[in-house]
């Protein structure tokens, strides 16, 4: 198990983790590509992923955090879009890092790709 | 500009993004700061109902510091011609355009003519209260007002120093559009003004173009085409028009929106903007074509005739002879105004009985809601085909009223009809998308159950009827029975899919001698020896290939694609591009290069499909006595103008004047800073009990209501990325649901520190037609403004909710009345006055008495 720390810490690269969590012959892996230079808070990732992994909806909760009705990962959502809307005199508020849940899940389709260009959700 | 182009047309955004990336610089100009604005290099914020006054001003800062690409301007705009000598402006008249008749609401447009063009404008003529019936576009089309004798040439002054030249009327015109002006009208900070006006006449030019975006959020005023033309009026000043990079792109509602425009499902236009005849002015095929256009006049308008006789043999085949007028006689014919508003009130006055609902879902999705709904509550029959039970089918059990008791479910009469819908993936045909691209569509899966395409709902209807009136030997069947209805069926003819692509072949237009498909609309004849159900997309299936189907990546071909689907008309991208090059055929530059006169062949080349006659040289002068294409010269760009020419005055056509005005909205809490003139003179009104309108301030300042207290707030609305229109496709789905849950309503902290409003508390906005609840957010994304020396704040709530679905809220667009522009007959719905309350609203008959209560307070508060 010792040897297992460094691979299953949080941070750093993963090579193989669903062979890791116990899969025999896991599917290959896909990626998710994401750009966030191009990325507007659309949240078209976060529901192409639950119709990709047949995750069901996570409550009908208004949160009033600007466009953010998932609030945080979970069991039932894998990608989360945040939104800081931040005071600027330039006027360039809001950004959207994205979250992932999948870096370690057992889904196949997980682990970002940063990657230029457009995302594959369009 | 007027779009929140991120959040509702996400997948066109990810371009501007792009650009942006590649050094473009983006400005945000909105009410609100939205996604769109987050993206944006420059969020300028404004007053909603206040995009005049702003674009009036870019018109006067290019005016006065002389920023207008000048030779673009001298030979492709009709800055040079002179205008009628009897022409009175906005300045001489206190906001008014010479010809008003305040006792009709209309104007008498022969004074905005040309000097040396006979007027040709239906109300000069007939009767004023006939204009007042009518949209602008019933008479006049795509190819825009007639100008009877453009052929001779215009009286013009190429100096643009003539009094009377349209250049100097412009001037003069905006001459009041002050930065100053600008800041007290929209709230926007002068420098922050000033800094567009730069951004944007810097980035225009030889050798840089700019483009402007809308969206409904400018179409949804009294003054909406106005907007349009405003924007028109900067583009065509700086040279962005007909040029790559430049244009006004207009945001469509959804998808294919453009296509239902093309082929109209609007009643005062049949395919290709050709206008619908009228009972009065068109007893015959002669006196429509003549209507229609005029004879000595330049452009490819003038064959209108071919386009109509054309889609006349489309409809009625072998039926249609030149001896019968090509069956003219079978079209219905206009009355009046039969506008959606119109038909909704003559619902409620008993005056239909019958209506069919196609992917439309008015209890929440049109202006006044309410009116809407008691309105479908008092017919006999309703069909509506939809994914699933909106609330346009439902109403009668669910609506708001049924808690009023205005609505009782056992007594209503209405027999609803539901027929569920095949979504875009359950059936093939094409969309056109805002750039007039057709892009065919596979099917890719089977509909379920009962679901059904609208082609096959309506060719087996169409069918049914037919066999129905076979034996019939009224009259008034012939149209119906003589109707041309063969199409290909997959299957059993009583019950298969019809071909789309057999549909599509049919609009494309045949060669009736051959039976061959046509080419393009100049193929169109007036004889009757071609069929084409829609002239502008004659071309989509030249060579018997569907040309919309065509997918070649963009990396095996040019930056225009052309070989991507199929764009009208004749594939050409960029419309009227023949702009694009100098009067002598060069283009401005290498860098903005599109098309361009070769000549060693002979012939207009590009990288685009020229938007002119391909041999026909830059210099060339027509003979005289020339009438339309053959009278265009070789440097007159615009090939559709009745002379060739953009118009940055429009000397016929708009009803509400030749140039755009700043007039308030019609519910706003402000007077005219500019004008006397308060809002749009000639803005169509439905003044009737159960369309009650907030007051507007009154006229002498000095009087007590000046600052409205009732009503003191304006609202706007508009989407979320994460829902659709009126929530009929996305409040069923949980994926999109749960990231949008409920209906909220956005204050600012200042708003909601006046009205003591909590963050995610219950608030409900109040208007003269009801009030509406919602949970509060409390964002600086809205901010006060300061307009006329006071703080005036907006709210903004997104419209998507509705009384069925996952997720359930008010109707929004119940809060607005029906006020519409005189031209195109769209409702005031981006802007109103408003009240907003802590708390949730009253419930059943307490919200009549509550609403009564606000309307008798109003009304009293400007006596």
């Amino acid at each position: 198990m010792i040897g297992k720390i460094g691979k299953q810490s949080l941070y750093g690269p993963l090579d193989d983790p669903a062979r890791d969590a116990g899969h025999a012959e896991p599917p290959p892996r896909v990626g998710f590509f994401t750009d966030t230079s191009v990325c507007i808070g659309c949240k078209a990732c976060e529901v192409a992923c639950k119709e990709w992994n047949n995750v069901p909806d996570d409550g009908f909760d208004l949160l009033g955090m600007s466009y953010d009705n998932t609030g945080s990962l979970g069991a039932n959502s894998w990608r989360h879009v945040a939104f800081v809307e931040q005071r600027s005199t330039s006027q360039t508020p809001a950004r959207e890092p994205v979250d992932l849940a999948c870096r370690r899940s057992n889904c196949p389709g997980r682990a970002p790709v940063p990657r230029a260009g457009r995302s594959s959700a369009g | 500009m007027g779009s929140n182009m991120a959040e509702a047309h996400p997948v066109g955004f990810q371009w501007v993004v792009e650009a942006r990336n590649r050094g473009a610089r983006v400005i945000h100009i909105d009410p609100r700061f939205t996604r769109t604005s987050a993206l944006a290099d420059t969020f300028v914020a404004l007053r909603a109902g206040s995009d005049i006054a702003f674009l009036g001003g870019v018109i006067n800062y290019i005016l006065t510091h002389e920023k207008d690409f000048r030779e673009y301007v001298v030979a492709y705009t009709n800055a040079s011609f002179l205008v009628d000598e009897r022409y009175a402006d906005t300045e001489d008249l206190g906001g008014l355009f010479s010809g008003f008749d305040p006792n009709t609401g209309t104007y008498d447009q022969t004074t905005w003519h040309y000097e040396t063009v006979e007027p040709t404008n239906p109300s000069a003529t007939a009767a004023s209260e006939h204009a007042r019936e009518h949209a602008a576009s019933d008479e006049h089309g795509s190819g825009g007002a007639t100008l009877e004798g453009a052929t001779e040439g215009i009286a013009a002054d190429e100096t643009l120093q003539h009094p009377r030249c349209v250049y100097q009327i412009l001037k003069r015109h905006f001459a009041r559009y002050t930065p100053e002006m600008v800041e007290r009208v929209c709230g926007t900070p002068k420098e922050q003004f000033l800094a567009v006006c730069e951004a944007w006449t810097q980035n225009s030019g030889r050798e840089r173009t700019s483009a402007v975006v809308y969206s409904v959020g400018w179409t949804q005023h009294s003054v909406g085409a106005q907007y349009i033309r405003t924007a028109s009026i900067i583009q065509l000043l700086l040279g962005n028009i007909g040029r790559p990079g430049g244009g006004i792109m207009a945001m469509r509602g959804h998808a294919s929106i453009q296509g239902s425009t093309d082929i109209p499902t609007l009643f005062n236009l049949l395919p290709g903007y050709l206008p619908m005849p009228n009972a009065a002015s068109h007893p015959d095929l002669a006196s429509y074509i003549d209507g229609v256009r005029a004879n000595r006049q330049k452009g490819f308008w003038r064959n209108a005739d071919a386009y109509t006789v054309s889609l006349l043999k489309e409809y009625w085949g072998e039926a249609a002879t030149a001896e019968n007028d090509y069956c003219f006689d079978y079209l219905p014919r206009l009355t009046g105004d039969h506008g959606t508003y119109r038909t909704t009130m003559d619902m409620v006055d008993g005056k239909v009985s019958g209506y069919f609902l196609l992917g439309q879902n008015p209890a929440v999705g049109s202006a006044h809601g309410r009116l809407q709904r008691l309105a479908m509550a008092n017919l006999d029959w309703l069909v509506v085909r939809d994914l699933t039970m909106i609330e346009s089918a439902t109403f009668w059990m669910d609506a708001p009223e049924v808690e009023t008791g205005e609505i009782v479910p056992e007594a209503c009469r209405t027999e609803v009809f539901f027929f569920p819908a095949a979504s875009h993936v359950e059936k093939e045909g094409t969309f056109t998308q805002t750039q007039r691209m057709l892009q065919w569509r596979e099917k890719a899966v089977d509909p379920k159950g009962d679901q059904r395409s609208e082609l096959w709902f309506f060719y087996h209807l169409g069918r049914r009827l037919k066999e129905r009136l076979a034996d019939s030997t009224d009259e008034r069947d012939r149209p119906v029975q003589d109707l041309n209805w063969t199409y290909e069926i997959d299957g059993d003819p009583a019950t298969g899919e019809p071909s789309a692509d057999s549909v599509l072949r049919a609009i494309n237009g045949y060669d009736l001698t051959t039976g061959g498909p046509l080419d393009g609309y100049s193929g169109l004849k007036a004889d009757g020896t071609t069929s084409c159900g829609c002239w502008i997309y004659s071309g989509v299936y030249a060579g018997g290939v569907n040309q919309a189907a065509r997918r070649k990546p963009g990396r095996d071909q040019n930056g225009y694609a052309l070989e991507w689907g199929w764009v009208w008309p004749y594939n050409r991208r960029i419309l009227y591009n023949r702009a694009s090059a100098d009067p002598q055929g060069r283009p401005w530059s290498e860098r903005k290069a599109c098309v361009w006169w070769d000549a060693e062949q002979g012939e207009w080349t590009g990288y685009d499909v020229p938007d002119f006659e391909k041999t026909k040289p830059p210099g060339y002068v027509p003979p005289p006595g020339a009438v339309g294409p053959d009278a265009l010269r070789g440097d007159d760009p615009f090939v559709m103008q009745a002379d060739g020419k953009g118009w940055l005055f429009a000397p016929n056509g708009l009803v509400d004047g030749p140039l755009p005005t700043h007039y308030e909205p019609n519910e706003s809490p402000f007077r005219n800073p500019m004008y006397g003139q308060r809002a749009n003179p000639t803005a169509k009104r439905y003044p009737r009990p159960d369309n009650p309108v907030n007051p507007a301030p009154p006229v002498d300042p000095q009087a007590a209501g000046d600052v409205p207290e009732v009503f003191p707030y304006v609202i706007t609305t508009s989407r979320l990325t994460e829902h659709h229109t009126a929530g009929g496709m996305s409040r069923s789905l949980p994926y999109l649901s749960e990231l949008q849950p409920a209906l909220t309503v956005e204050v600012s902290p200042q708003l909601a520190a006046e009205r003591g409003l909590e963050h995610l508390g219950w608030a409900h906005v109040i208007t003269s037609r009801t009030a509406v609840e919602a949970q509060v957010v409390v964002t600086e994304r809205l901010r006060p403004l300061r307009v006329e020396g006071r703080v005036v704040h907006q709210i903004w709530m997104p419209y998507h909710w509705g009384s069925v679905g996952l997720v359930t809220g008010d109707v929004v667009n119940d809060l607005f009345g029906v006020t519409v522009d005189p031209n195109v007959l769209i409702q005031e719905s981006k802007v109103a006055t408003c009240d907003i309350r802590p708390g949730r609203r009253p419930r059943g008959e307490h919200l009549l008495r509550y609403v009564e209560d606000y309307r008798r307070r109003a009304e009293g508060a400007q006596q």
